[in-house]
């Protein structure tokens, strides 16, 4: 068909690159197969992800919409039963009107970006003062970075429960066996013991909503030591490969040494502190695990410490399949803007 | 109640052990110090021409005394930046002393108001061996390890060989469709995991896949970034390289295996070791999908509460032991940093290669 609409001479031209013989049908079939092989290659791929990927995402957006959707309840075909259609998941998660005592979506929102949004900046520039210390040293240099590397290779869940051992206040309310270290060590400047995390800590009210200041401590801190030692990394190999001319011209310039790490430093390196920074928010509103390692599976006392994705999950488990659906959605799109708001800004500020 | 104020002599006990690792940096650091200006004074004097350095006789230079003054500025620099990092040093590894120490204290030791440094009633194996030993309905040490390492090592290799074909397609082959496919590859990036997770949670249960291995093994084979990384490094191997071999007479598949995988060595070790450690982690799918507890992973297995099963106590303490716990931790975190020790060139290559290339 495709040679009936060339000119002959194309169709010649073709035929003399093919070295210059004239191909036989089987022959043509063979090349046009050896040509698209690559697709048994990728096959394997393709196929997991046909089912696990992009099948999901279809599936996510039409189950958010089937309201009363329950694992529990299941058809005769096996696929969980539903009670019509509408947005009525997602008015339910919004209003936090779930009607079975679970986790509130308000309350896991506000959680969530608290957390992202102090820890995140808060690790970001520590590791780049971490970084910038370490690049100015020579002398056990490795040492230093293979030790402020090592959080990195933790399981969230075994660490968050040695964090937890430092907060958490053993033995019973009234009269406890031991403190923990931090409430020693705030002993020393004369603060008495703080419940970090048990029942009696230390939360403002905002109407129906909480805001366990003290619980939010123990997750910021235990954000900031795992986050560091990737960012660090990232931060230090970009360090390094800054050209030095460009120090030794400033500082021919007679640029002092904070001039430097401001005028020079920071925008070398700035298309990856603004990566560190994109990839930081994105976990920190995913994030999930470190809280139940923290914090068990209720994640603080009815949920007050819940992420999104722990929301999801809690309904989830709690076989609301509908809820987790719609909640998923909403993350998606909460990470959509992000990713958004992030182009906009990176676009202007981030010099390459 | 607290008498928190004083300060107590275990609170001294950690005083005196972080001033000890300070004083150690510091020790170390003006050895440091002293052999590095002797070598820059002499690299100085072989590099500089003429006047800076021109002489030891010249008194009353002012261009020494600057230099004198200099010198010493960057030395209190150096100094703090050391300080500096010692306490962050410290800090980030405390957690790991302290879960070791506490794995091996008595919870009596454990619970005293004012923390040891140190287990000062002697090592407590016992609670290594009650963890293990402790077979009940949250499911057996062994068994989880077990699930881990079957889990671990199959979806490592399977996974590795399909990133490794995709990724060679990718960069090397010419098929119709390539790049929409990558495009979408990528795209499903943006979409977070969870959104995955739970469709493909509703989908095996009703496969009626829910404790097998299968679930734990199919859903996270492919994973897009380790072939966008790896496509890059196979883009970076040139051209010439391929032609040479076709007119070798090597077929794709004998130049991938015969030449690509041996030069990008590194970068497949990276993806196999993260693969890894990252089934070792993995505790929210194997939670979800496998309700029985012997069918779950490592990591679940310590997300549970141990208590005194074995009677180390006598029945004193009925709650879960924070010792027992730690216990649980150091042998989940063990492996990671054995590996950490002997594989940390590639280990951090590969989490480098993602920084910069996400």
């Amino acid at each position: 068909m495709k040679f009936r609409n060339r000119k002959p001479k194309e169709v010649e031209a073709d035929l003399v690159l093919n070295d210059g013989v004239q191909l036989s049908r089987k022959e043509k079939f063979l090349r046009a197969f050896k040509e698209q092989s690559g697709w048994l290659f990728v096959a394997p791929a393709v196929i997991l992800m046909l089912i696990f990927t992009a099948y999901p995402i279809v599936s996510a957006f039409i189950n958010a919409f089937k309201q009363d959707l329950r694992m529990t309840s299941l058809g005769v075909t096996g696929q969980p039963m539903y009670n019509g259609w509408g947005f009525d998941n997602f008015v339910r998660v919004l209003k936090g009107d779930t009607g079975t005592g679970g986790a509130n979506f308000l309350q896991c929102l506000i959680n969530t970006l608290v957390f992202t949004f102090v820890s995140v900046p808060l690790s970001t520039l520590l590791a780049l003062l971490i970084s910038v210390a370490l690049n100015s040293i020579k002398a056990v240099q490795k040492a230093y970075q293979t030790i402020l590397f090592l959080p990195y290779l933790t399981n969230s869940l075994a660490m968050g429960a040695v964090f937890a051992t430092f907060f958490k206040i053993v033995g019973t309310q009234s009269s406890p066996d031991t403190v923990g270290i931090v409430n020693l060590v705030l002993g020393w400047f004369g603060i008495s013991p703080i419940d970090w995390m048990g029942l009696q800590s230390p939360a403002w009210q905002l109407g129906s909503l909480s805001i366990p200041w003290a619980k939010y401590i123990v997750v910021i801190v235990y954000e900031i030591w795992s986050g560091l030692p990737f960012k660090i990394l990232i931060l230090f190999s970009a360090l390094q490969s800054v050209n030095k001319q460009y120090y030794d011209a400033a500082r021919i310039d007679g640029a002092s040494r904070n001039t430097i790490l401001w005028k020079i430093t920071a925008p070398m390196i700035s298309p990856q502190i603004s990566y560190l920074l994109v990839t930081g928010i994105m976990g920190g509103m995913k994030q999930y695990s470190a809280i139940i390692g923290l914090f068990d599976d209720t994640m603080g006392h009815d949920y007050d410490v819940g992420t999104i994705v722990g929301y999801i999950y809690q309904y989830l488990d709690s076989s609301y399949t509908g809820y987790a659906f719609a909640a998923s959605l909403i993350l998606f799109a909460i990470i959509m803007v992000i990713t958004a708001i992030n182009l906009r800004v990176s676009n202007k500020r981030v010099s390459y | 109640m607290f008498d928190l104020l004083v300060l107590s002599s275990v609170a001294a006990n950690w005083l005196v052990a972080l001033m000890v690792i300070v004083i150690l940096a510091e020790v170390g650091v003006v050895v440091w110090l002293a052999l590095s200006i002797r070598s820059r004074k002499t690299a100085k004097s072989a590099s500089v021409v003429g006047q800076w350095d021109l002489s030891a006789g010249d008194e009353g230079f002012d261009v020494q005394k600057v230099q004198k003054r200099e010198r010493a500025k960057s030395i209190i620099k150096t100094v703090f930046v050391y300080i500096f990092l010692t306490i962050c040093a410290v800090l980030a590894f405390l957690p790991f002393y302290w879960m070791v120490i506490s794995s091996f204290k008595t919870e009596d030791e454990y619970r005293l108001s004012s923390p040891t440094f140190f287990p000062t009633m002697g090592f407590q194996f016992k609670n290594y061996t009650s963890v293990i030993a402790q077979t009940d309905s949250s499911g057996s040490f062994l068994q989880v390890l077990v699930n881990t390492l079957v889990v671990g090592l199959i979806s490592t290799s399977l996974g590795v060989i399909i990133t490794v074909l995709t990724a060679y397609a990718l960069a090397r082959m010419n098929f119709k469709g390539k790049n929409i496919l990558f495009a979408a590859m990528l795209a499903t990036m943006m979409i977070p995991g969870e959104m995955f997770t739970i469709s493909n949670y509703v989908t095996v249960s009703t496969w009626k896949w829910n404790d097998t291995y299968t679930v734990l093994i199919l859903p996270f084979l492919v994973s897009v970034y380790y072939i966008y990384l790896l496509r890059n490094n196979f883009m970076q191997i040139p051209n010439s390289l391929y032609q040479a071999a076709k007119v070798d007479g090597l077929s794709d598949m004998g130049y991938l295996i015969k030449v690509m995988v041996p030069l990008t060595a590194p970068t497949l070790v990276s993806i196999t070791l993260l693969k890894f450690i990252g089934t070792w982690n993995s505790y929210i799918w194997p939670r979800l999908v496998n309700g029985t507890p012997d069918w779950q992973m490592i990591t679940n297995w310590v997300s549970r509460g141990f208590t005194d099963r074995m009677g180390l106590y006598g029945g004193r303490y009925s709650e879960t032991l924070d010792t027992l716990k730690m216990a649980a931790v150091c042998m989940v975190s063990l492996p990671l940093f054995v590996l950490f020790i002997f594989c940390r060139k590639y280990i951090m290559h590969g989490v480098s290669k993602s920084g910069t290339k996400g």
